[in-house]
Parts: C-alpha cells; sequence; structure tokens
C-alpha cells in the first residue's frame, strides 16, 4: 500500500469538519489548537478507521498520537506497514 | 385485522437541568454544547416520581386527545419500554395498569431496551395484538435515566433527559407499520452499561463509531426490505442521542439536512421515547405519509422500520 501523506489526512479532515475554517491549516500544530474540538477528533479518527481499515485503539489516543496531521501520518504509517508485514 | 398507529402521547418531565450553564464545570465552551451536544436544557423528574409516573403524565396527554374518555376504554394490554422501571419486581406495566385503573381484563408486560426500544416494542406489540386479536393497546417508553446518572461524569451528564410516552396502537390507525430490521452488537455491551449499585457508564466513542458504522447499513437495508428507496420517505426519524449524531448520520445518508429533524434540544436525549417525541407531531401532518424510524444504542442494538400513512 502506498504511504500516507499529509495531504491525504487534510482532505479527510476537512470533510469532517465543517464548522471550522481550516484554509491554513498547520498541519504540525495540535488539532485542538485549531478549534477541532473532541468529538470532530473522534469522528476524524473513525474516519480514518474506516478508510484505511485499522482498529485505533483509545490507548493510541491517550498517548496523543493523533494530536496532529504530522504526528497522524507517522502513526497511520506506522500501524499500515506493520499489518502489511504481518 | 392490521394494527398500526393511532396517537401518541406524551409527558416531559417539567423540571430541567440547564446545560449551557453547566459546561464551563466539564471544561467545555457553551458554543459546544448548543452546537454540538444541541442539549440546551435535559428534562429532570421530581426526585420522587417513578417511570410509571411519566407514563401516567403521558397518558394524560392522550386524554385531551380524545373526543370521549371512553375512546380509550377497553384496553387489551400495557406494554412498558424501559430499563428503569419502577421495581426489579414487579414489571412497571402493571404499576401502571393499577394507576390508570384500567380493567383487569388487560395484558401488561414490560420491554427491556434502550434507544432501540421503540421500534422493537411497535413490532412487538403489533404481532402480539394481532395474534390475540386485540383492537387496542397502549405502548409505554419511560426511562428516567436521571435516576442513573452520575451528575460529575462529562460523558453523560450533559445528555439524558426524562420523559414517557404512550402510543395508542389500535385497528383503525393513522400509520401502517412496515417490516423492521433489527441488529445486535453484544461484543460491544460494555459501552454502556450500568453495574450492580453503580451508575451509568458510557463509551462515547465506542458508541459514536458503532452508530456511524451500523445504522447507515441497517437505514439501506431496511428499505430495501420494504421495497422503498430513500427518496420515498418524507422524514427520517432518528434517535436523538446529540446533534452531532443525527446530524453526521444525515451527512453518510447523504441526507438534505430537512429530511432528518434533530427536535431534542430542549429536553435531552429521552432514550426510548426520543423517536415517539420526535413522531409525534407528524401525525396530523397529512403531507408526510412514509416515515422511517432507526433507534440505536443500549446492546449495542439497533432497530429500523418504516411507517406509511393509511
Amino acid at each position: 500500500m502506498e504511504k500516507v501523506i499529509p495531504e491525504d489526512l487534510v482532505k479527510i479532515i476537512k470533510s469532517v469538519v465543517t464548522d471550522v475554517d481550516l484554509s491554513n491549516l498547520d498541519i504540525q500544530a495540535a488539532l485542538s489548537d485549531q478549534e477541532v474540538d473532541s468529538l470532530d477528533l473522534m469522528n476524524i479518527i473513525f474516519s480514518f478507521q474506516e478508510k484505511y481499515s485499522v482498529e485505533i485503539s483509545d490507548e493510541s489516543i491517550s498517548r496523543g498520537e493523533w494530536r496532529s496531521v504530522e504526528i497522524m501520518v507517522d502513526t497511520l504509517n506506522s500501524i499500515l506497514s506493520s499489518t502489511e508485514a504481518t | 385485522m392490521t394494527i398500526g398507529i393511532a396517537k401518541i402521547g406524551y409527558h416531559i418531565a417539567p423540571e430541567s437541568v440547564k446545560t449551557l450553564d453547566k459546561a464551563e464545570q466539564f471544561g467545555l465552551s457553551q458554543d459546544f454544547v448548543r452546537k454540538k451536544t444541541g442539549f440546551v436544557a435535559l428534562a429532570r423528574k421530581d426526585r420522587a416520581q417513578k417511570a410509571s409516573d411519566l407514563c401516567v403524565g403521558a397518558f394524560g396527554q392522550l386524554l385531551t386527545q380524545v373526543q370521549t374518555e371512553s375512546d380509550l376504554a377497553d384496553i387489551d394490554f400495557i406494554c412498558v419500554c424501559t430499563q428503569n422501571g419502577d421495581y426489579q419486581i414487579p414489571h412497571t406495566s402493571a404499576v401502571v395498569q393499577d394507576k390508570l385503573v384500567i380493567d383487569h381484563a388487560c395484558a401488561a408486560f414490560d420491554i427491556s431496551l434502550g434507544c432501540s426500544g421503540y421500534v422493537y416494542a411497535l413490532h412487538i406489540t403489533k404481532s402480539f395484538m394481532e395474534s390475540n386479536g386485540f383492537s387496542k393497546g397502549l405502548l409505554f417508553t419511560s426511562d428516567p435515566y436521571s435516576e442513573i446518572i452520575d451528575p460529575a461524569d462529562k460523558n453523560t451528564a450533559l445528555l439524558f433527559g426524562d420523559a414517557g410516552t404512550v402510543t395508542l396502537l389500535s385497528d383503525n390507525p393513522v400509520f401502517d407499520i412496515g417490516k423492521g430490521l433489527f441488529e445486535t452488537h453484544g461484543k460491544h455491551h460494555d459501552h454502556l452499561i450500568k453495574r450492580d449499585r453503580q451508575k451509568l457508564v458510557m463509551n462515547g466513542r465506542g458508541i459514536f463509531n458503532f452508530t456511524m458504522s451500523a445504522a447507515p447499513d441497517n437505514i439501506d437495508r431496511c428499505l430495501q426490505k420494504n421495497h422503498l428507496s430513500k427518496s420515498d420517505i418524507d422524514v427520517f426519524l432518528l434517535h436523538q442521542a446529540s446533534k452531532y449524531i443525527v446530524d453526521h448520520l444525515c451527512r453518510r445518508l447523504a441526507l438534505p439536512p430537512g429530511k432528518v429533524p434533530f427536535t431534542a434540544g430542549n429536553h435531552g436525549n429521552t432514550v426510548s421515547s426520543s423517536i415517539p417525541l420526535a413522531l409525534r407531531p407528524f401525525l396530523d401532518q397529512l403531507d408526510y405519509r412514509c416515515m422511517l424510524l432507526c433507534g440505536f444504542g443500549v446492546g449495542l442494538s439497533i432497530a429500523t422500520t418504516v411507517l406509511r400513512r393509511r
């Protein structure tokens, strides 16, 4: 499977979050600092699960592995590569 | 003889919790509460009131809709859908029969289901009535979650309200009940659970994921089962879990927002009462001819059905 790139995730995030202006989304900054609330974050992660057929644990979220786009890309690629390896 | 829905009475507990006043306590903005949960007030029953009292209140409102009290005489059976009945034993429907002074020639049973309960109960009671030749029955919903919620729990304190409804089922209905579609995802039964002597615990993310993945598919398959398409449905009445869930299900189903109303903003998520409360105003709107009902939650379970105006 091709590696996930930030643009893939930004597209999904923008399709989920409709009530916040994300035209200048900073991929390094925490989404929570860019007015993305906890419900939208839950919905974004659900969309990732659906799109990439992966399971994302509550613990992974608690560890902050989904707080910014940049970190999301790394986490997702790591999950996908470990899935491929098995 | 075909049994369907004739009338719906309701009782929304008169006291309320103002959620906007409580938002800060939970580290939430008022905007978040208003736009995302959508509940600005949560109906609260008096502490001394029981589930049966909400049923009695709903029946009183139903009485205001009939010409004479004799229109509600000769009730063949009573069903109460609740998981927070007056007592563990006996069933709340027997208490309701007593409080309403309904003749003893009346069957009574409870159904233990949560937010999918109304759709389940419609089908169970319809079959029960038809198989026994009954012509008039009362289906109550009453699940006062205020009794089992921890007011300090951020996940549940700003969601649930207390209300009761009563649906008059008869052989001279306004709406016929179509074919239902039911699912159970017991693997996730602990996502919404109240253990002995503890308060309700909800895994919000688990419920959200379940709803977003299971409900659209259940709705699509129910439509197929009834030989209908989305465009045949005048309004989709989804369990009023929160505004966010209703709005996002609407988007996933690719429906116009006007077809998927959120109506619970002033009283909260009333569990099995949420669908009949949303349905009630449409009974008299003759241009609404075909409606879809979908309940989801505790179990985790999901149930969808369609109603057609006779």
